[in-house]
């Protein structure tokens, strides 16, 4: 077996594991109490997850970072260089070859997010980062609630020692993940996604990581004042409620009927871009998003189907209207609340 | 090899990846060391019941098959209405929604427009368009794969909204 084979096989056992916790859940898993979940966590547990959260609020670093999305049953790995400012809110992300995004840089910088398209040399605008309507408070607790947080043991991740934590789903369907935690700054090093189905999605890992007090503002620096620049066609408003969308958009909407065990609802985005407008609905279980679009169809007969992006994703069409849900949760799932959509 | 050199090679050793030097030091550091000899049992034991519990060859997408299942079931078609039946239909359904929807207590539910009309309201976000607004706002909540949420973004927007247009 060669070594990217044996490295495959790993990396697979990784899944299995965290798939064989979530098919046990299936069969035993009783969702535990707010309290109960909670208090279950062992304190030093809990105070790691707690500053593993917080983590990147307050710390500055570069490094370069592997990404490996598994699409199509096969693994395509990515490596960027990051810098990270976390108490200014300003991020920098270089992608390197043999990536076909060589080149391009992400920065983003306050509410302002910036692209460079090294091939075309402009730069693509995107103002307004998304808020949540759920707190972070808010969102630690859903995750307690939905997920179990185990400590799964210890490894070395770009040369530092971690704490190696799985969060698995309490019931079958939801996504797992395992994170590598850094043991001096609590900051994850390494992040293993697996979807509902114990199949991954992604892991993302430090090759190399340095700790600074503080990194040059140009760093960030979006395009010079004669720089090509456009801007995002996309505008977005929220997050708000469901009444409050309804009150602005040009259609109404309705919640799904089913929505999975667990799952809040986590805001509304109105949606305005250059040929129409679309609603957003949004629902978190603490570590896993679904999302639910509505449009009107248009003139033309949309893209319908199971398609995989980002997530698994289904589209149709219903009454003069497009439809596009979108989660990391199992297909049937999804297939349940589109099903309840009115 | 101290304990802490063991917990970044027992991996490579477990997996057969570790070379001859390093191995070597595992296996000499095991010999002395209880603790780390238990640390490596329990890894090679979670490797022996992953390996049994399940398959570790990614199979075929599940959506395929669900759109297979879905396909399979029985399809209700609608075939188009005379104009009179259509008519009787709609007048009935106003005086229908107008009794029961409202009653004090009910909620007002506003129908859907009709094809006609919305063709008027411009044309939809593309799926792969919706997927980098789902990546948006994932993107931000904690244990986000941040990286990975990046990579798909920066990938979305120079595939969908090309800017050398």
């Amino acid at each position: 077996m060669g070594p990217s084979c044996a490295r495959v096989a790993a990396l697979c056992a990784s899944a299995c594991v965290l798939a064989s916790f979530a098919a046990a859940a299936q069969h035993s898993a009783v969702p535990a109490s707010p309290a109960n979940a909670i208090g279950a966590l062992q304190t030093r547990d809990a105070r790691i997850v707690q500053a593993a959260l917080e983590a990147e609020d307050s710390l500055v670093y570069t490094g370069r970072q592997v990404v490996i999305q598994f699409r199509d049953a096969r693994e395509q790995p990515f490596t960027q260089d990051v810098a990270w400012d976390g108490p200014r809110g300003l991020s920098r992300i270089e992608f390197r070859p043999p990536s076909p995004m060589s080149g391009a840089v992400l920065i983003v910088n306050g509410q302002d997010q910036w692209q460079y398209d090294p091939q075309t040399g402009v730069w693509l605008h995107q103002s307004g980062l998304p808020r949540t309507l759920i707190s972070r408070r808010d969102g630690v607790r859903m995750l307690l609630e939905n997920y179990e947080v185990e400590l799964a043991g210890e490894r070395e991740v770009a040369a530092r020692d971690c704490y190696v934590y799985d969060i698995l789903p309490r019931l079958a369907g939801n996504p797992s993940r395992r994170i590598c935690v850094d043991r001096e700054t609590y900051l994850p090093l390494r992040t293993e996604n697996v979807d509902g189905l114990g199949q991954f999605v992604s892991i993302t890992y430090f090759e190399r990581i340095e700790f600074h007090r503080a990194l040059d503002s140009q760093l960030f620096a979006g395009p010079a004042r004669v720089a090509q620049v456009r801007e995002d066609p996309v505008r977005r408003a929220g997050p708000m409620s469901i009444p409050e969308v309804n009150a602005r958009a040009r259609f109404r909407v309705h919640p799904p009927d089913y929505v999975p065990p667990g799952y809040d609802f986590a805001g509304a985005f109105l949606i305005e871009h250059a040929t129409g407008q679309a609603v957003h609905l949004q629902w978190f279980d603490g570590l896993s998003l679904i999302s639910l679009f509505k449009q009107p169809q248009g003139s033309r007969v949309p893209e319908t189907g199971w398609a995989e992006y980002t997530a698994n994703s289904v589209s149709w069409v219903s009454d003069g209207f497009y439809y596009t849900l979108i989660g990391d949760i199992v297909p049937s799932e999804l297939a349940r609340v589109r099903d309840s959509v009115r | 090899m101290k304990c802490r050199g063991l917990r970044g090679a027992v991996f490579d050793s477990i997996e057969g990846l570790a070379d001859a030097a390093t191995q070597a030091s595992v296996e000499q550091h095991l010999a002395a060391c209880e603790r780390c000899r238990a640390l490596y049992a329990a890894h090679v034991r979670v490797r022996q019941l992953t390996r049994s519990a399940a398959p570790t060859v990614r199979g075929p997408s599940v959506a395929q098959a669900v759109v297979r299942d879905l396909e399979a079931r029985p399809v209700v078609r609608t075939r188009p209405w005379p104009v009179w039946a259509g008519a009787g239909l709609a007048l009935a359904a106003a005086v229908f929604a107008f009794v029961v929807l409202t009653r004090p207590g009910t909620e007002t539910v506003e129908r859907s427009p009709l094809p006609g009309r919305v063709a008027a309201m411009g044309e939809p976000l593309s799926a792969e368009l919706c997927a980098r607004e789902h990546a948006r706002v994932a993107a931000r909540y904690a244990f986000a794969d941040r990286a990975a949420w990046a990579l798909t973004l920066a990938e979305t927007n120079q595939r969908v909204l090309p800017v050398g247009e």
